[in-house]
């Protein structure tokens, strides 16, 4: 017991080592608001993109009910939606995830594309990692969702 | 007018205040520097973007927790593909970097400990954070918290013992 008092206090001593102090960036706060605008950017395009797929998802399936079928008669000031086979997968535009952090960035092809093969390329930089730098189909390319999307992402590398 | 600029205020204040303890909590839960920052930059962001609810609470614990759990969430999606947790081999030879080898030692350590484990040695030993509070925080129970503690506690045994063994017989490099 007396032996785990010592090792837990030289844990916590080591803990507080002045060796893991680091120097904040010289302007906090604007460092801060960056962060929080490019979160605001990345919630504001994931829902576009959701908003954008749902659409789509009510949308292409109507379309080709329309043009498979010959015109219902409608009653005045309804419209009537005919039950359907399952639609055709299409594909989609790319969406931009440059600049996004990859969490965001797969939050927003995903929710665009569906289950589309996502590949991660790292590229190693000597600063702060984890952003996507490029990408493959470019952005407003067409996706189908059985293809194949390349992202490259910076890796911070102290070496 | 005036609560939007108080808000932003005790925003800065609190930011300022708070940022030293933050980034040295994210550089030992990560053991990067460079991830540190961008953990304590999101975090903060995160908290300014709701501060008019997190301020009425405790912006600390809101701060350190949103930290982990975005640590602990990278980690499982990024894991497999890169370890964000490797230790670089040489630490920078800046005099004002200068550290002990019982530090170094421990910073090696640390890295080899599951993501999880590590969470749970830093919330206790370096914050204090009672059990109870970090079972809430990473949404298990107090007991799960006093296993992965035992667990962490056990790894790093060798080196604690040899370094409470070896304190005062010069394992240091300082001059």
């Amino acid at each position: 017991m007396r032996d785990d008092d010592s090792y837990e206090g030289r844990l916590r001593e080591l803990l507080r080592d002045p060796g893991w102090s680091l120097t904040p960036p010289p302007d906090a706060q604007a460092w801060i608001r960056r962060s929080a605008r490019r979160q605001r950017v990345a919630l504001t395009g994931l829902a576009a993109c959701t908003g954008a797929a749902a659409a789509t998802a009510v949308a292409v399936p109507l379309a080709l009910a329309g043009a498979g079928s010959p015109p219902a008669p409608a009653a005045a000031g309804h419209v009537q939606a005919t039950p359907l086979t399952q639609p055709k997968a299409t594909s989609v535009l790319m969406p931009d995830v440059t600049g996004l952090k990859l969490m965001n960035a797969e939050a927003v092809i995903r929710s665009v594309t569906g289950p589309v093969h996502l590949v991660i390329r790292h590229v190693k930089v000597p600063h702060h990692g984890g952003t996507v730098v490029g990408q493959v189909p470019a952005p407003g390319a067409r996706v189908s969702p059985d293809g194949q999307i390349t992202i490259t992402v910076t890796v911070y590398d102290a070496s | 007018m005036a609560e939007p600029d108080a808000g932003r205020k005790s925003f800065e204040e609190f930011a300022a205040g708070a940022l030293p303890a933050l980034l040295r909590f994210g550089h030992v839960l990560t053991g990067s520097p460079a991830e540190a920052e961008d953990l304590v930059q999101e975090a903060l962001a995160k908290s300014l973007r709701r501060w008019r609810k997190v301020r009425a609470d405790d912006p600390v614990a809101y701060v350190r927790r949103v930290m982990v759990n975005t640590h602990l969430t990278r980690w499982r999606r990024w894991g497999s593909r890169v370890r964000l947790g490797d230790v670089p081999e040489a630490v920078a030879d800046d005099a004002g970097l200068a550290r002990s080898q019982e530090w170094d030692a421990l910073r090696r350590a640390l890295a080899q400990l599951p993501p999880r484990q590590r969470a749970v040695l830093v919330l206790r030993y370096l914050e204090d954070v009672p059990d109870e509070a970090i079972a809430a925080m990473l949404g298990c129970r107090p007991v799960t918290v006093r296993s992965q503690a035992s667990r962490g506690l056990t790894a790093l045994r060798p080196l604690l013992a040899a370094q409470t063994a070896g304190t005062g017989t010069g394992g240091n490099t300082h001059a």
